[in-house]
């Protein structure tokens, strides 16, 4: 049967090695996936299965040591790192378990540090901002440092700032791995939601089987091997 | 519509935005750089201390920078002024005769009549007692030439400019040689002072880069390309430079007047743009090369580095640290953990300390240079034209005149005042007259210097023609023994024709291990000869070996009566021998060369010309004699000596070996200010598990000896390796390769600077490791105090 749904991600025969002394560790391992545009797709695995390394590689963030990743169709392993730089500022968002902000700077700064990072003037900035610090609800946040602020509101920060730039796609590396269920479930409301209304492709690297079933697709990672999997939705 | 299509859709409209952004770049190019300015200024400002390193090391880079043209333009200025006071003319014509005058003086005036006169002014300086002839000095016109000059005045009316003396003065010569000189020896020092800014700043900017990966790799984790991060930081350093562009002038100038001892310190218009395209320059790839080396890096290596991580070896297996002493050990492990580090620090800073040594020695060099005594006049007995025609006399027997003459000319001009001394030297290279000795493989100490001659006499089987046959009388060899270290009779080889005297010096390094009584075969040649050919495609070596190959010899055995050790010498070593023996071996045809007029040191240059004279009528006698003339040479030594020792040369050397030692502390400080910063998590753990105070002290300042009992080492180890290298450098290689002429220059390391080295090192890693917890004790009793006000 004929798929009309464009293909957003795809990878192929992607290996990742890494040299650790005088072992040689594969943590990906010909991995080879397709992601269409708007799904919500779920990687599951056990810790150091190669999960987070395959998201890391898929998000441009990481190179493969051989096999190819297309992002809309553009072969992102064969840029240079200044292109890539550009194409993931303008194209893709990025949640990190640990949110990573920049502890010097406030939640706002952090927020528009893609903004800076690569201007889209098509974009209206501050209407985006806007809307995200109303959706994501940390408006009165803002001028704080990421130290003073809970792990959930960090990571509230931490989406907005993957999303202030509206990217096509968003990677999101177990963003709720380090929060109570009531913000867990709270951080994947808010991703759904902008993910519905701004109608991006989500890939989320996750251990959480309940947030795995609200995906459309689910794939597992072991020892580096990603494989489709199903999950019962009850 | 399929999804192949779809995403070609896609690309065009991708494109189209992306053309769109370009042009509207283009447009707000103007507003940008406004934007991009006023953040920069902002970033750098606000965060004054986290960039006060870079402010420091811009101001020292510009302060070397400007020092440099400063001197580079009072040095020009003031050297011209001293030339002008005794020399105000371009040139001067030495023996005229009274028609020659008539005619000149006619011609002069007549010609000036028809056409743009080419000089400024002439005098015509009549005989006296001490010169039979007349001379002209002219000073010519801006932009005429002396040739010009001589062809339009001399040669076009029929005066023989041939048996005339031209002698260009030191006014003529100055643009050519003293501005050169100078200008040659700024661009040397810009050229190294610029390598060494570029070093420190990208050494700076690389620590810093470094110390902030976790935030460069948000960055580009949200877009930023190089671009992006070059252009925050380019324009971010250039704040700075522009801010302590003007305070280093001043500073620089002031200097230089202190130096000088006068305000009149030379400002020409080329110095701004000068020191801004260098400070430009230099900030350009200091900031460029680094970034451009982390922007290379995947955004996932630099975000897992945000601790000092990034900084620790693997020890590869876990310390046992079961029982043992807390801080010490504990101490002493980090170090081992973070020895990467550790010696990069290490090195990158104390490295600015052995530059300050070498730059002294470099000073010191420089004043060994114009401690070296040259003639100020050479004068060339010549014998060319020795006409013994008609007379029964033979060139042999002529010798015994010319030698009694020799003896009284010495005494003559010896005994004038202002003479120090003469020195006669006669002497002409092997290649020249196609001979070659052969010697014991033994003797020769590396095989660049010979070439193998197995074969041709059993025992010899090496061959050098990397020598200078040399006639010796007892005053030459008074002055060789004088000067070096000689081993065995050299004044044997006056009564034994058999004996010779060799020195065991090339490229001021011993190449040969002779000793007396040690035998040699000089060849001579027999028959044979190159092709031209073979001069054009060879040469050295390759010539000596074509020719041993080729033509036919006969040797003879010399036995070596004395060693010359440590002559300084270029390419040639020295075959010593009699008078007699030099004429019969060689069979050169003229017997003298030239005699070297050395004057004494601080005499008034002015009396040069005066001296001039004396000397002249003192080797009258000469002239005449068989034909024989004498030529004088006027090298303005004095001048010369008096020029150099106004350039300050030292004082500059030390004032930039000073700033550039000064660069050692501010890489130290940035580098373990960052580094203890990051620490203050692990030092916070400590607090927490019950490390006191006291302990917490004991560690940094235990940290402090460690830096300092290694900084002591580095620095000698250093600072000794860097001098030794600059020793070799210029003593052998830079002289084998033709870029320094033949003086000899000692290994020498100044002990007050050594000390001072030793000092700043150690007080720079003692400080950098302990101030951290001073601050940081600081801060945290303030901290303290701020929350307990709170409370209250």
């Amino acid at each position: 049967m004929k798929d009309d749904r464009r293909v957003i991600l795809e990878t192929e025969d992607v290996i990742r090695q890494y040299h650790q002394y005088d072992a040689v560790v594969t943590a990906v391992q010909r991995a080879s996936i397709r992601v269409f545009e708007g799904e919500f797709v779920a990687i599951i695995g056990s810790s150091g299965s190669g999960k987070s390394t395959f998201l890391h590689l898929c998000a441009g963030l990481d190179r493969p040591n051989s096999g190819t990743i297309k992002i809309r169709n553009n072969e992102i392993t064969k840029m240079s790192p200044d292109d890539l730089g550009e194409f993931r500022g303008k194209n893709i968002g990025m949640v990190f378990q640990n949110h990573n902000l920049i502890p010097q700077f406030t939640a706002l700064e952090n927020i528009l540090i893609p903004t800076l990072m690569c201007n889209r003037p098509e974009f209206s900035y501050e209407e985006n901002l806007k809307k995200l610090i109303t959706t994501l609800d940390i408006a009165d946040r803002l001028h704080h440092l990421p130290s003073e602020l809970s792990g959930g509101q960090q990571q509230r920060v931490a989406i907005a700032r993957a999303l202030i730039n509206l990217p096509q796609i968003v990677f999101a590396d177990e963003p709720t791995g380090n929060l109570d269920r009531a913000n867990a479930d709270e951080v994947l409301r808010l991703l759904l939601e902008t993910k519905e209304v701004l109608g991006q492709t989500l890939i989320m690297v996750t251990h959480d089987m309940d947030i795995a079933r609200q995906a459309d697709r689910v794939f597992k990672m072991d020892n580096g091997f990603i494989t489709p999997w199903h999950i019962s939705k009850e | 519509m399929d999804h192949r299509s779809a995403f070609k859709e896609d690309e065009r409209a991708w494109n189209e935005s992306q053309q769109k952004r370009n042009t509207n770049d283009g447009k707000l190019r103007s507003r940008l750089v406004w934007r991009r300015l006023k953040t920069a200024t902002k970033t750098v400002f606000l965060n004054f201390k986290e960039y006060a390193s870079f402010f420091a090391a811009l101001f020292i880079i510009q302060s070397l920078i400007w020092l440099l043209c400063f001197t580079t333009t009072t040095n020009i200025a003031r050297e011209r002024e001293m030339i002008e006071q005794t020399y105000d003319y371009h040139f001067i014509i030495d023996n005229l005769t009274v028609s020659d005058v008539a005619w000149l003086e006619n011609t002069l005036t007549l010609k000036d009549f028809q056409t743009a006169r080419s000089y400024e002014w002439y005098k015509f300086v009549p005989p006296d007692d001490t010169k039979d002839f007349y001379s002209l000095q002219v000073r010519l016109a801006k932009g005429s030439e002396q040739s010009t000059f001589i062809e339009y005045y001399l040669t076009r009316n029929g005066i023989d400019a041939s048996y005339l003396e031209i002698t260009s003065t030191p006014l003529q010569t100055y643009e050519e040689e003293y501005i050169g000189n100078n200008i040659n020896d700024a661009v040397l020092t810009g050229i190294i002072l610029t390598v060494l800014s570029i070093a420190v700043l990208m050494a700076l900017f690389s620590i810093r880069l470094n110390h902030y990966k976790f935030m460069y790799g948000i960055y580009m984790t949200c877009g930023a390309g190089f671009r992006r991060l070059f252009s925050s930081s380019i324009w971010e350093m250039m704040v700075i430079a522009c801010t302590t562009i003007l305070l280093s002038g001043v500073t620089s100038f002031a200097v230089c007047a202190v130096m000088y001892s006068t305000v009149n310190v030379s400002i020409t218009w080329w110095m701004i743009p000068a020191v801004l395209l260098l400070n430009f320059i230099i900030v350009y790839l200091a900031v460029r090369v680094p970034t451009r080396a982390l922007s290379r890096k995947t955004p996932v290596s630099l975000i897992v580095a945000q601790d000092n991580s990034n900084l620790v070896s693997s020890p590869r297996r876990s310390f046992k640290i079961f029982n043992k002493s807390f801080p010490y050990h504990y101490e002493l492990f980090t170090s081992w953990r973070f020895r990467k580090y550790f010696a990069k620090t290490l090195i990158t800073s104390i490295l600015f300390a052995a530059i300050f040594l070498c730059t002294v020695y470099i000073g010191h060099m420089k004043k060994t240079d114009e401690a070296v005594m040259g003639p100020e006049f050479i004068a060339y007995v010549d014998v060319g034209d020795v006409d013994l025609t008609g007379t029964d006399e033979k060139y042999f027997t002529i010798l015994d005149v010319i030698d009694v003459m020799d003896e009284a000319q010495r005494e003559a001009l010896e005994s004038l005042d202002g003479v120090n001394y003469t020195k006669w030297t006669n002497e002409t290279s092997a290649s020249s007259v196609n001979s070659h000795i052969l010697i014991g493989s033994d003797i020769t100490g590396g095989q660049e210097y010979s070439v193998g001659a197995s074969g041709i006499e059993n025992g010899y089987n090496r061959a050098s023609n990397m020598y200078n046959y040399t006639a010796l009388d007892k005053h030459y060899i008074d002055t060789l023994c004088g000067l070096y270290d000689v081993e065995g009779d050299p004044y044997a080889v006056l009564e034994d024709s058999n004996k010779i005297v060799v020195s065991d010096t090339l490229y001021n390094e011993a190449a040969f291990a002779f000793k007396p009584g040690d035998r040699v075969l000089a060849a001579r040649l027999i028959h044979g000869a190159l092709d031209q050919s073979d001069y054009l495609y060879f040469s050295g070596n390759e010539i000596l070996k074509k020719q041993l190959e080729k033509c036919d010899y006969e040797y003879k055995e010399y036995e070596i009566a004395a060693v010359i050790h440590g002559a300084q010498a270029s390419d040639s070593f020295i075959v010593g021998m009699s008078y007699i023996e030099y004429f019969d071996f060689t069979d050169v045809t003229h017997v003298r060369g030239d005699i070297k007029i050395f004057i004494e040191q601080g005499l008034d240059s002015s009396l040069s010309e005066s001296l001039l004279n004396s000397i002249r009528k003192g080797l009258d006698s000469y002239v005449g004699v068989y034909g024989m003339d004498v030529r004088i040479q006027r090298n303005f030594r004095m001048l010369n000596d008096e020029l150099v020792s106004a350039r300050h040369t030292y004082g500059r050397m030390l004032i930039i070996a000073v700033l550039l030692l000064l660069l050692s502390p501010v890489v130290w400080f940035f580098s373990q200010l960052l580094f203890y910063f990051k620490r203050e998590k692990e030092i916070n753990i400590l607090r927490m598990f019950g490390a006191r105070e006291t302990q917490l002290r004991k560690l940094y300042s235990f940290a402090g000896l460690i830096m300092a009992a290694l900084a002591s080492v580095v620095t000698v180890i250093l600072g000794y390796l860097s001098s030794y290298g600059i020793y070799k450098l210029f003593n052998n290689i830079l002289l084998e390769y033709g870029f320094v002429s033949g003086t000899k220059y000692e290994f020498f390391i100044s002990v007050p600077a050594l000390v001072i080295s030793i000092a700043v090192s150690v007080l720079c890693g003692f400080l950098s490791s302990y101030i951290p917890y001073s601050v940081g004790k600081t801060r945290r009793e303030r901290e303290a105090a701020r929350q307990l006000s709170k409370e209250n």
